[in-house]
């Protein structure tokens, strides 16, 4: 069955028990009013009636019958019977009708007023005392008008109950394709994503609903899709690209050396190239392996307790060896006191890696510029701002930076490979980690890196 | 160890939709300010109410305070915490006049010469009450520094309005 369908029969179960459950109180509340004002009328006809036959003898009867008849409607198949009785000993004086239970006659000796319903008669008895005596004055009647006016009733409610339940069909209906829109909408677009087009995303709008966190979900999956692909696609491209280019080096100083015979200082220089493009060459391909083992799962790292800012200390140390210029300023000065705060869980080599090259391209894209980096945790969080004064990445080009041998239009004079912040990327991630960019033209670049620290991990745990 | 001593304070206009987007112009501020020591005053547009009874029982503070979800107190904080050598307070003010006159008078008492907006629109308002200040800054304020805004959240459409329950 559909699940338009589904909802939609759900949805006319439901309200037709609900509308059924109101139906039946009103007729029923209805049904008890008419009774009981049909009730209230019977006695007041009774003690009518017991007036005028009783104390006739005081009166006029004829003036009783005379306002009964042409100010007092008579009730539909009216009938009066009276009965001589003794109230004190609750036995009647003559013989009464047997039709009616024993209880009703009880009842009206007992409370002095009793009600009945026979059939479609209606019967009020009541105990009059008079001079003459006790009398039970029993009256009855057809409700014809109450009657007419409850069929009249069901019938109305039965007409609008289908009526209802009509239009209940006809909207639950719409709702429900309305309702389920949004998800024949995301089988459309996932459909229409096909492996030349992963770069395409699902429509999201900023909400906390269900659809939007399936919607986020798939874009989500999507991004590693895209990732795994990119990398499928372009890798060996690239790296084949960027190993030629040493590999031509290399065959074109070995083809000039055996040329023809050369000095010994030729020979020594042709080496050294030789040495230089080789080293070159030795640096790429590490970088392309680290770069394909964080496509692979984190199985494999060893994972321990990292202190960040330990690490960046030790990072610092290493670039002041590589890049001896550098104007690395580390800030410290917001250092949780509880050592959790800025520890976390992860792969330190890996770690290592992409600070390093974050803090490595901060020094080489701003000419060895100041470099501040500072540390703050909050909320579980260790945050991480890397902030440089150098060139800037063109906003257009702000998107494509994670993806990998991308290089900055206004960096290609700067060497480079352009696989320094997509490994970065990729290791924060697999950290569960988040990076952002900002950056403007010659202004400098903002590197922020939010990592959940050891303190989020163990409320996590708790909560698990 | 030598510090190099701040600038003296400059006071930078931003406009704001109450997103955590739009606070990306806060840092896009400190990248162009940099040794600067920043008071980041972000200008929301808020047209006032017409009514006698809207006026007399309107407060701006209180408009602000509605706009401000969790998550944006959390992002705001949270850059405050970044760059805390760099900023000095980070406040709202609304400007609800209508027109170029109004902004300037407007801009005389925030004393200001500065302002980062976003290049391309990237301010959404949360209803009509609210309107962007972007096109006012950038046709007063002297010095005004166009930054990209990155979205990374779509609009939402009206909230708790009867058309956004039916609308899926």
């Amino acid at each position: 069955m559909q699940l338009r369908t589904k909802i939609t029969s759900i949805f006319i179960v439901l309200t037709s028990l609900f509308l059924t459950g109101i139906f039946v109180l009103i007729y029923y509340f209805s049904k008890t009013y008419t009774e009981s004002e049909f009730y209230l009328r019977l006695s007041q006809r009774a003690t009518i009636a017991a007036q005028a036959y009783l104390e006739g003898d005081e009166i006029n009867l004829d003036i009783y019958d005379d306002i009964r008849i042409r100010h007092l409607q008579t009730l539909p198949n009216e009938k009066e019977v009276i009965y001589p009785v003794d109230a004190e000993s609750k036995k009647p004086l003559v013989k009464m009708d047997k039709s009616l239970p024993e209880r009703f006659y009880q009842e009206i000796f007992s409370d002095e007023y009793a009600e009945l319903k026979k059939d479609d008669y209606y019967y009020t008895g009541l105990l009059y005392h008079d001079n003459e005596g006790d009398f039970i004055v029993v009256l009855s009647a057809t409700d014809l008008y109450g009657f007419g006016k409850l069929d009249n009733l069901r019938n109305i409610l039965i007409i609008t109950f289908f009526i209802s339940i009509i239009f209940i069909f006809i909207l639950g209906r719409y709702y429900a394709k309305q309702a389920l829109s949004p998800i024949s909408k995301i089988i459309r677009e996932v459909n229409s994503i096909r492996a030349e087009s992963l770069s395409l995303r699902l429509d999201t709008v900023n909400g906390k609903d269900e659809l939007t966190q399936l919607a986020k979900t798939f874009n989500n999956m999507l991004d590693r899709l895209q990732i795994s692909f990119d990398l499928q696609n372009n890798f060996i491209n690239n790296a084949s690209h960027e190993l030629r280019n040493p590999l031509t080096a290399i065959l074109g100083q070995t083809e000039i050396a055996l040329n023809k015979a050369r000095s010994e200082e030729e020979y020594h220089s042709i080496l050294k190239n030789i040495d230089r493009e080789a080293a070159r060459l030795d640096f790429l391909v590490n970088g392309l392996l680290k770069l394909a083992q964080t496509d692979f799962d984190s199985k494999g790292f060893l994972i321990e307790a990292i202190r960040l800012d330990e690490m960046l200390l030790n990072i610092k140390q290493n670039l002041d060896v590589a890049i001896p210029s550098n104007r690395i300023e580390l800030n410290f000065e917001a250092l949780p006191e509880h050592e959790n705060a800025i520890t976390l869980m992860g792969s330190e080599s890996l770690l290592k890696v992409a600070l390093g090259n974050i803090l490595e391209n901060a020094c080489k894209f701003s000419n060895n510029k100041k470099v501040s980096v500072k540390i703050v945790s909050d909320a579980g969080y260790i945050l991480l701002t890397i902030k440089d004064e150098g060139v800037g990445i063109p906003e257009d080009e702000l998107k494509n930076i994670y993806e990998p041998f991308f290089r900055a239009s206004n960096v290609r004079k700067i060497e480079g490979f352009g696989f320094g912040l997509p490994l970065a990327y990729r290791i924060i991630k697999m950290h569960s980690g988040e990076i952002r960019v900002v950056s403007q033209i010659n202004k400098g670049t903002l590197v922020k890196i939010k990592l959940p620290n050891k303190e989020l991990e163990y409320l996590e745990e708790l909560k698990l | 160890m030598f510090v190099k001593k701040l600038e003296k304070m400059r006071r930078i206009l931003i406009p704001t939709d109450f997103t955590i987007d739009s606070l990306q112009l806060v840092e896009y501020a400190i990248l162009n300010f940099p040794d600067t020591k920043l008071d980041i005053v972000l200008i929301a547009g808020y047209r006032l109410p017409d009514t006698r009874w809207g006026i007399t029982h309107f407060s701006e503070r209180e408009q602000i305070r509605e706009q401000l979800s969790d998550k944006f107190k959390d992002a705001k904080r949270r850059i405050v915490l970044e760059h805390k050598k760099n900023i000095e307070t980070v406040s709202f003010e609304l400007f609800t006049g209508v027109n170029s006159f109004a902004f300037q008078n407007f801009l005389e008492q925030m004393n200001s010469v500065d302002a980062v907006v976003p290049k391309k629109k990237a301010l959404h308002c949360p209803n009509n009450k609210w309107f962007d200040t972007t096109e006012f800054i950038k046709n007063n304020v002297k010095n005004v520094i166009e930054a990209p805004v990155e979205l990374t959240e779509k609009p939402t459409e009206k909230k708790f309005s009867l058309i956004s329950l039916f609308n899926l």
